[in-house]
């Protein structure tokens, strides 16, 4: 059992809480527009390149900039959907979808939804907070 | 510069790290409803407890006994945590399952399970628990009703609330009724000469029920004076075989075992475990309520194996308690008492704790000894009551480790170190989504969609060679992992709220006291808005 009982551990673990705080007040501010992007391809790719113990430790995004930049896959863009604030949406969908494509698209209309149900709980969370 | 939210988020993976969850209390429950068979209690293959776990997870589903929705609340917390709740609540018997009606002839099932445990539990089911409902149950279940004094299904479903059904009993039987004689043949020398107090016993059953009765006045008689020859050995004898008595003793053996002071078999014998269990929780409440009751107030030794106990004074005096049952006040007066320490009293609380930590999950391994189950009781309700009562003795108890009530302590920081944990893994669920660590996986290495969900709403999906199976697969984890996140982030706002009032004092133990209280208050939260 961790004992932050002296000085030195009480200090961490206010500025522990004063920090995430802090990062919740970021997060609400960029929390104005989402967006939301499908990504898909066939090319060999490890797993464990990209996720580590269930934890994105290699930024999910910049793997994706990394395989796009050095041309190494067929990755291809299947949909890119951004809602501002103001509730003003633009979608981006890949050219001449196939059938197998269909089911990519159902999945990013999903992602939507998850999208603006994880910038609700992050709202609730600064609700409780207040 | 110190990453300090990552340090508190290592910090907490550090504690969480330290809960060793064996799935020893599934493995019981699964035994105790007749999933595994009891000869197989002390080496469960785990091929059969994988098997166990997939059959009563059908039979729950099919048995009607918990709304859909409460169902799909409940699997917020993950698989493990589901089963675990389910079995407990079907295995609880101070806050249990009230069943509308009893099983049909020849029903099997989670119903027929459910009834036989509970015979099981107080004695009167010899067979498999496993077994259809059919006209030895409902025997059985008569007899119980015999002793209870009401109908069937009253009988099976007051054993609900055992604290409930030892009220009924004390006022549906006259109170010498209550003057229990047992036998018991295998107790040491040294145990029957402690308890060989057979006239004081009688002194105290005449100051406080006179001999206004044939049977108060044939025990003074006959079986309490000071001439052992002349002890009636055949009314003993006849006294002990009584059906009520036999129950009673049984119930006093689940009251003991409920509350941690008898960790022996359930087996309706008070033999030298169980006798000593009642001297250790005369003791513990001596202390607690800073009175001297003296044992021959309860029991005494008379001869020849035989024994008397004042269950009437035992049951009101010990056994039957009105205080509240809310277990988060409870850790929050503890909170209370943490806070208010000094730095070298909190200290050594905290040492305290992780050993009792240790000790905790040492405890709960069930094994089988001559055909019974030795198990531990998991439900709370009545330790609460209990606790309530000891309330501003706890913190000491731990802090001077007090080895007579050590039993008791361990059995009701069980409730708080489960908290604990689901608290520490909601509390480290969500900072981990609040640092954008946060994924969701579905597939094979080769196969596979990953999906980011960042903290302000944003979602990043990557499919690779993934088919609709592992879509549709990857929507259902992803609205798992969503609604599970949402309770996350209620447990994170509530711990939040209260580190960072305006001096509050933040120290590891007490932010552990406030992990607990927040996940109860965001669990409470949740569970009412299922039940709403």
């Amino acid at each position: 059992m961790a004992t932050e009982i002296n000085d030195e551990g009480k200090k961490n673990l206010k500025s522990g809480f004063a920090r995430l705080i802090k990062r919740i007040g970021d997060e609400i501010e960029d929390a104005a527009s989402l967006e939301v992007t499908t990504f898909t391809g066939n090319f060999e790719y490890k797993v464990s390149d990209v996720v580590r113990n269930g934890e994105d430790k290699v930024q999910i995004e910049k793997v994706l900039k990394s395989l796009t930049v050095q041309n190494q896959s067929t990755l291809e863009l299947v949909a890119f959907t951004s809602v501002k604030i103001d509730s003003d949406v633009s979608t981006i969908v890949k050219k001449n979808l196939s059938p197998a494509d269909d089911a990519l698209l159902k999945l990013h209309k999903e992602m939507l939804v998850t999208s603006k149900e994880a910038r609700q709980s992050l709202i609730q969370l600064v609700k409780d907070l207040l | 510069m110190v990453d300090t939210e990552i340090h508190l988020l290592e910090q907490c993976e550090k504690e969480l790290a330290g809960f060793r969850d064996e799935g020893n209390e599934i493995r019981q429950h699964l035994l105790e409803l007749g999933y595994l068979s009891v000869n197989t209690a002390n080496s469960v293959h785990p091929k059969d407890e994988i098997l166990a776990r997939q059959l009563f997870e059908k039979e729950l589903l099919q048995s009607g006994l918990f709304k859909p929705e409460q169902l799909a609340a409940e699997h917020r917390f993950g698989q493990e945590y589901f089963l675990r709740y389910f079995l407990r609540k079907l295995t609880d018997i101070d806050d249990g399952l009230v069943l509308g009606h009893l099983p049909e002839i020849g029903e099997t099932g989670l119903r027929s399970r459910f009834v036989h445990y509970r015979l099981d539990l107080f004695g009167m089911w010899e067979h498999p628990v496993s077994l259809a409902y059919g006209m030895v149950s409902a025997l059985q279940i008569g007899e119980l009703a015999e002793v209870g004094k009401c109908t069937s299904l009253e009988a099976i479903n007051y054993l609900a609330n055992v604290d409930r059904f030892t009220r009924h009993l004390l006022a549906s039987y006259n109170e010498e009724q209550f003057i229990l004689a047992f036998r018991s043949v295998n107790i040491s020398g040294r145990l029957k000469e402690k308890l060989d107090r057979r006239f004081a016993f009688g002194r105290q059953l005449k100051d406080d029920f006179g001999e206004k009765t044939e049977f108060l006045r044939y025990l003074q008689k006959h079986v309490l004076n000071r001439d052992e020859d002349r002890i009636d050995y055949g009314f003993l004898e006849k006294e002990s075989k009584n059906p009520l008595s036999r129950f009673l003793v049984r119930l006093i053996q689940v009251h003991q075992w409920q509350e941690g002071f008898y960790s022996g078999l359930l087996d309706s014998d008070l033999g030298e475990v169980s006798l000593q269990s009642l001297i250790d929780s005369v003791e513990t409440y001596n202390l607690a309520d800073g009175k001297d009751i003296k044992m021959h107030r309860v029991l005494t030794y008379l001869g020849n194996g035989y024994f008397m106990f004042n269950a009437l004074f035992f049951l009101q005096e010990y056994m039957v308690d009105n205080q509240p049952t809310e277990e988060q006040k409870l850790w929050e007066n503890l909170a209370g008492e943490v806070e208010n320490a000094d730095d070298e009293s909190r200290e050594k609380f905290t040492a305290n704790l992780q050993q009792l930590r240790d000790e905790v999950s040492l405890q709960s391994t069930v094994e089988e000894k001559g055909g019974f189950l030795k198990r531990i009781y998991f439900g709370f309700k009545k330790l609460i009551r209990k606790a309530f009562r000891f309330l501003r003795k706890i913190f000491r108890w731990v802090l001077e480790r007090i080895e007579k009530v050590w039993g008791f302590v361990k059995k009701l920081f069980a409730s708080f170190f489960e908290n604990l944990y689901n608290g520490l893994r909601a509390f480290v669920d969500g900072i981990k989504f609040l640092l954008g660590r946060k994924l969701v996986f579905t597939g094979t290495p080769v196969q596979f969609i990953i999906s980011k969900i960042s903290p302000d709403g944003d979602v990043a999906t990557l499919v690779i060679n993934a088919g609709p199976d592992i879509v549709m697969q990857h929507v259902r984890e992803t609205r798992y992992q969503l609604s599970a996140m949402a309770f996350s982030l209620a447990v994170v706002g509530n711990v939040l709220k209260l580190a960072v009032q305006p001096f509050q004092l933040i120290t590891w133990p007490l932010l552990l006291f406030k992990l607990v209280g927040s996940f109860q208050s965001a669990s409470a939260r949740l569970r009412n808005s299922v039940t709403n």
